[in-house]
């Protein structure tokens, strides 16, 4: 479904449409970040973060010093010319995330890009993720296996069944903001874990 | 010994040893100089003839970086002409396969007819020789490019020249490096069979006419010299990778 928002599937049926404009290719002012990180190992952090600008023909001094916000927004400070490879997981993909925002866009689509990180690292980048949306306001829809990332990271979650793969259930999460992980042991989140789990068929 | 240094001394030992051994094998079984020269009258010979070889050395150069810069230069726009059309992709990639069977030792007589026997043969053997594995790794590499990154440069809407120039191209650079090095030493080989089939110049040459007059420290000496070009030209290409691929000696997480 993602790929079909972000326009690089085609729908077979049905439409997309952003504030009453249709969707039906790749839009410059949505950002992708994808399940890997999905760097070009030949250039740096800051370069790959530049990248759309330079796609966009946009890479001014005001591009790379909005970059520099974003790294240092998820801790990246200092590490802007190292090549990817010399970062870890989390770092990696802490920089897809930046390169998903450097262009601003209304829409920033978030395809499990921490599925393949460890609990910990994944907890740091969801509080990260949060901090991001407060600062930069974007609307964030965001695909994930983990029901207390889901929970943890939205305003509003929406449950797919299994295959074939139907909303099955749409949960308001009003957990107030600032977030912290605190309130994932609170009696409410385990609540809405509980909702989100039994329209999933995985609790009784 | 570790680190630095091992990668030049253990080396250094290993020919010494083989040096020596060389060495005490014709002194010991009295192996005529015709057969097997020693050690110290090849290295006697290098000095002896050292403008002389030099001078040989230069034109076989030559001939091998013309052929191999010709390949380098055709093999890529080969294969981006290839590798971005199907049509053409299979009009002749198979073609070129098929090409490969053919012994270049045997195309060698005709290209010195179609060039003479000056230099330009020998850049065409040596072009001809290197050509393939340029292609073939080039076209392979333009193919390789990961889909992810595909996908990034669509979300993105990359021009189709965008992502050629900073997508496919970057991501196919080990792949035309490993077949520049492939194709760096076959080109030492092509330029020698065509001295071989007819020159009258260059090391391909003079170890043909040092055999012919029996003067086996002069063919063994110019063999030193074809094995130094080769490895001063397979070195040239090395360092060209790492100074255009930074990225791949930065050490990893």
């Amino acid at each position: 479904m993602l790929r079909i928002l972000a326009g690089l599937t085609e729908a077979t049926r049905g439409k997309v449409e952003v504030r009453g404009r249709a969707v039906t290719g790749p839009q410059r002012d949505f950002g992708v970040a994808f399940q890997s990180p999905t760097l070009m190992h030949w250039r740096s952090v800051i370069e790959n973060v530049l990248f759309p600008m330079e796609v966009q023909g946009r890479k001014d001094a005001a591009a790379r010093s909005r970059a520099r916000g974003l790294l240092k927004l998820v801790g990246l400070e200092g590490f802007e010319s190292v090549y990817p490879k010399q970062l870890s997981g989390g770092m990696q993909q802490g920089a897809a995330v930046c390169r998903a925002l450097i262009h601003e866009p209304a829409l920033l689509l978030m395809d499990g890009p921490f599925g393949a990180l460890d609990e910990l690292t994944r907890m740091e980048m969801n509080d990260l993720l949060l901090e991001i949306r407060r600062v930069t306001k974007a609307t964030v829809l965001f695909v994930t296996h983990s029901i207390s990332e889901a929970v943890y990271l939205s305003d509003r979650v929406l449950v797919f069944s299994k295959r074939p793969a139907r909303i099955a259930l749409e949960l308001d999460v009003d957990i107030p903001y600032p977030r912290t992980p605190a309130v994932r042991y609170s009696a409410h989140f385990n609540e809405i874990e509980e909702q989100a789990g039994v329209a999933l068929g995985v609790t009784r | 010994m570790s680190g630095r240094w091992g990668v030049f001394v253990y080396p250094a030992i290993g020919l010494a040893l083989i040096v020596t051994a060389w060495h005490l094998y014709v002194v010991a079984f009295k192996v005529a100089p015709v057969v097997m020269p020693s050690p110290a009258s090849v290295l006697q010979s290098i000095v002896k003839n050292w403008r002389l070889l030099l001078n040989e050395s230069w034109v076989t150069f030559l001939e091998c970086v013309y052929g191999f810069a010709l390949a380098v230069v055709v093999g890529i726009v080969l294969a981006v002409l290839v590798s971005s059309s199907r049509i053409l992709n299979l009009m002749f990639y198979p073609i070129l396969i098929a090409t490969q069977s053919i012994p270049k030792v045997a195309i060698a007589p005709i290209l010195l007819v179609w060039f003479g026997t000056e230099i330009e043969s020998k850049v065409a053997i040596a072009f001809i020789v290197a050509f393939f594995p340029m292609i073939v790794d080039t076209a392979t590499g333009l193919r390789a490019t990961p889909q992810d990154l595909l996908d990034l440069a669509r979300s993105l809407k990359c021009t189709r020249w965008q992502i050629f120039w900073k997508i496919q191209v970057p991501s196919a650079l080990p792949f035309i490096f490993s077949g520049a090095k492939v194709a760096v030493t076959l080109a030492v080989i092509g330029a020698v069979i065509g001295e071989f089939v007819g020159s009258n110049r260059g090391l391909g040459n003079l170890v043909l006419v040092a055999n012919a007059s029996v003067n086996s420290a002069l063919v063994w000496a110019s063999l030193v010299y074809l094995s130094l070009l080769g490895m001063l030209l397979y070195a040239a290409v090395a360092l060209a990778e790492r100074v255009l691929m930074p990225w791949a000696d930065a050490p990893h997480a």
